[in-house]
């Protein structure tokens, strides 16, 4: 019975925040901490406020790694929504442009079907999530003001959330006039140790209004926000279940501990202390927990890890993440601790004579 | 059950699970309720592509009157949006400019004519529902200066000085919201922005032919400078609900699994009751009672606690949604509320009795083989 309760509650929980996990890990996917982002004050990737005039200042930084050519590896970015061209309600993808350092910062986008877009073409390719998101297939093309742009090749990216955008050249897609200037500038570091220089120089030179941050943290900004809602109503539930679980523990220690109390009384009679006792009862029902936990893991993990979902304009796979498997062994722990104490306590403290007595 | 501790424990864990199950079956009401109560007969209409300048999506304010001869089309309304801070810069506030068409378009907002009159009649004044006059701490008659940013008006000036004209209902399906007059907004902005609106929502005569006039009105409007995006107001909620994190399709696996938690529990509570007793009811039955009373008085036993955690449980969940949005997470507090409807107290008493019988129909089946000689011999 306890086994099944704490299994509920992990599994539950786990199921929850494998989708924060999940997004969390579409965003780091190919996490380098050498990857750099460059915003707008406005904090987001999408739009287009930072002036195309300011891109050249952005790459001049120090701390920026050379490409095989001598440039520096960084790229300027456009994000933009398109809406679809039938019903609204299936929706569309956004839809990112990137420039010719764009390949070589993401060195794990392949083309699985069709081509790559040439630059300077009004060409897309679409990321295998958005493809089965929103039914879009190569060949299919998408409307903007300027005409309708095909979609020639289909790409993976090692899970990324990138796999849920269509990409084009970005230069051809400002081209179009939906907006002026770009929404992020993505780039690497010599070193990890170099961002603090990277971002000094961006931050106190006062042609700029822009923001550096390190990928990862931008990652985890970026999802922490988007999912904040949802982490907290997951901690809503998983609180109150193990609540619900707790008084369970307790009652099951209490009933454990009382039909055991004549060998309680034997073990105390031949020497063992009380706090053994504590010891055992407690032991019993943590390794009672944590298997609970473990079934409950394994529920959540053979249900939920790798399914598809979309969420938040991101196609990606929810993740029992080992971070999860943890947090579930903590709880378990936890409760079974809480839980057992009380009456563990309440079968050491027995008078030997009273516990041998008992029926 | 004979030891009142675990009695009491019992009932514990099963009121702990019925908060959870009655917040659940709430929520999942609530977001039914949010797109039942959406129109099908209104429709939402903005520019499909964005735009490149910095007020972000506008559309010309003269399709209002190419809108407004569409065929099916009753009503059209166009809005303007806001954007700035209140004091501080964490206190952001939007006011919604809208024009006289809203008053048809939106009529399902709480407002009396003569508030709308009074809104028309007043270039800075501004009706400002509950939720945000707390949130500001503004009341009828104080005057709102809202900082927006650099350029947003035509004077240069960087506040907007409004009046509030009264504190009135939230909208009992999106919530708050701060209306203000289209024309006063739009005259003082720069000459290059006027006569722009964020969008337009516009009536429709019958709801059954709403996807078609959307249909139609984006069709009209393709080869147009501003190319629209339309759609029904009850598709967007939809949309918008199963866009972000689905929390409306978990609500039923998370009650799920807290009820079957809680399942296994009261059923090995039951059935050590059952085992510990089991020479009693030897006797009972020795004494003449039959075994449809004794099955009786076990599913009575699981049934007590089990009503009484799904009451007080379902009490505690109401309190929960009464909690007022300052004592909730910031994120969770913009979640729709939970409705604890009469619905959802029936579903949950009827929950309790299932739970009731499952946990007893076991140790029934026991009672209904008892061996009365083997029971009174201790056997």
């Amino acid at each position: 019975m306890l086994i099944g309760s704490v299994a509920c509650v992990i599994g539950v929980l786990l199921s929850m925040l494998s989708v924060t996990a999940g997004l969390l890990r579409a965003y780091r996917a190919g996490e380098d901490p050498k990857m750099a982002i460059v915003l707008s004050p406005s904090n987001i990737d999408y739009g287009g406020n930072i002036p195309a005039n300011v891109i050249g200042t952005i790459l001049d930084a120090p701390g920026i790694a050379k490409g095989s050519d001598g440039h520096p590896l960084g790229d300027a970015e456009v994000v933009l929504w398109v809406p679809p061209s039938q019903a609204y309600v299936i929706g569309s993808p956004n839809l990112r442009g990137i420039g010719a350092a764009g390949l070589a910062l993401r060195p794990k986008l392949q083309i699985i079907k069709g081509r790559m877009f040439r630059p300077g073409l009004a060409e897309l390719i679409v990321g295998i999530g958005a493809a089965r998101r929103f039914r879009l297939r190569v060949g299919d093309t998408v409307a903007l003001p300027t005409g309708t742009w095909p979609i020639v090749g289909a790409f993976s990216d090692d899970r990324s959330v990138m796999e849920s955008e269509l990409v084009g050249d970005a230069d051809t897609l400002r081209a179009v006039g939906l907006v002026s200037g770009f929404s992020s500038v993505l780039l690497k570091l010599t070193r990890p140790e170099a961002f603090g220089a990277f971002e000094h120089a961006l931050t106190t030179n006062p042609t700029l209004n822009v923001i550096a941050e390190r990928q990862s943290e931008y990652a985890l900004r970026t999802v922490n926000r988007a999912a904040a809602f949802y982490t907290e109503l997951t901690y809503l539930v998983g609180v109150i279940m193990a609540l619900g679980a707790l008084f369970g523990v307790v009652k099951l220690t209490y009933a454990a501990a009382s039909v055991r109390t004549r060998e309680i009384g034997i073990l105390r009679a031949i020497g063992y202390q009380p706090y053994a006792v504590t010891v055992s009862l407690l032991l019993e029902t943590v390794v009672l927990s944590l298997t609970g936990a473990l079934l409950g893991t394994c529920l959540a993990w053979l249900l939920f890890n790798g399914k598809h979902v979309a969420a938040l304009q991101s196609v990606f796979d929810l993740s029992i993440s080992p971070q999860l498997f943890a947090l579930g062994l903590v709880w378990a722990l936890a409760l079974a601790v809480l839980g057992a104490l009380p009456p563990a306590l309440r079968a050491a403290r027995l008078a030997v004579a009273d516990a041998l007595r008992a029926i | 059950m004979r030891k009142p501790v675990e009695a009491i424990l019992i009932w514990l864990a099963v009121t702990a699970s019925f908060t959870l199950f009655g917040l659940m079956l709430g929520l999942h009401a609530a977001y039914d309720r949010l797109i039942e109560s959406s129109r099908m007969d209104r429709l939402d209409v903005n520019a499909r592509f964005p735009s490149a300048s910095p007020d972000g999506i506008l559309m010309p304010i003269a399709l209002r009157n190419q809108l407004a001869r569409i065929e099916g089309v009753s009503a059209v309304g166009a809005y303007y949006w806001l954007w700035g801070y209140y004091q501080d810069p964490h206190m952001r506030a939007r006011i919604i400019a809208v024009d006289e068409g809203m008053r048809t378009a939106w009529s399902e907002l709480p407002l009396t004519p003569a508030q709308w009159n009074q809104l028309f009649a007043t270039p800075a004044g501004v009706l400002v529902s509950r939720k945000p006059a707390l949130r500001l701490g503004l009341r009828e008659g104080d005057t709102f200066p809202l900082i927006t940013p650099p350029g947003t008006r035509a004077d240069g000036a960087p506040a907007w000085e409004f009046h509030v004209l009264a504190v009135v209902p939230d909208d009992p399906r999106t919530g708050a919201y701060i209306l203000g007059n289209f024309s006063y907004v739009d005259s003082s902005r720069p000459l290059a922005t006027q006569g722009h609106a964020s969008g337009f929502r516009v009536a429709v005569r019958d709801a059954a032919q709403a996807n078609d006039i959307s249909v139609r009105i984006d069709r009209w409007f393709a080869n147009s400078s501003t190319p629209t995006i339309t759609i029904p107001d009850k598709a967007n909620t939809e949309n918008s609900v199963n866009s972000s994190v689905s929390v409306s399709s978990r609500t039923w696996p998370v009650a799920g699994a807290g009820i079957f938690m809680i399942l296994l529990l009261t059923a090995n509570g039951i059935a050590q009751s059952v085992r510990e007793r089991t020479r009693e009811f030897a006797v009972l039955e020795a004494l003449g009672y039959r075994h449809v009373t004794l099955m009786a008085l076990v599913f009575v036993e699981a049934a007590i606690p089990c009503l009484a955690g799904a009451i007080v449980g379902t009490g505690l969940a109401a309190a929960l949604t009464r909690l007022p949005t300052q004592y909730l997470p910031p994120d969770l507090a913009s979640m729709p509320k939970p409705t604890l409807s009469l619905m959802v107290l029936a579903a949950t008493l009827c929950c309790a009795l299932l739970l009731a019988l499952a946990s007893a129909v076991i140790p029934m089946r026991r009672l209904r083989h008892l061996s009365v000689t083997d029971a009174l011999a201790g056997r």
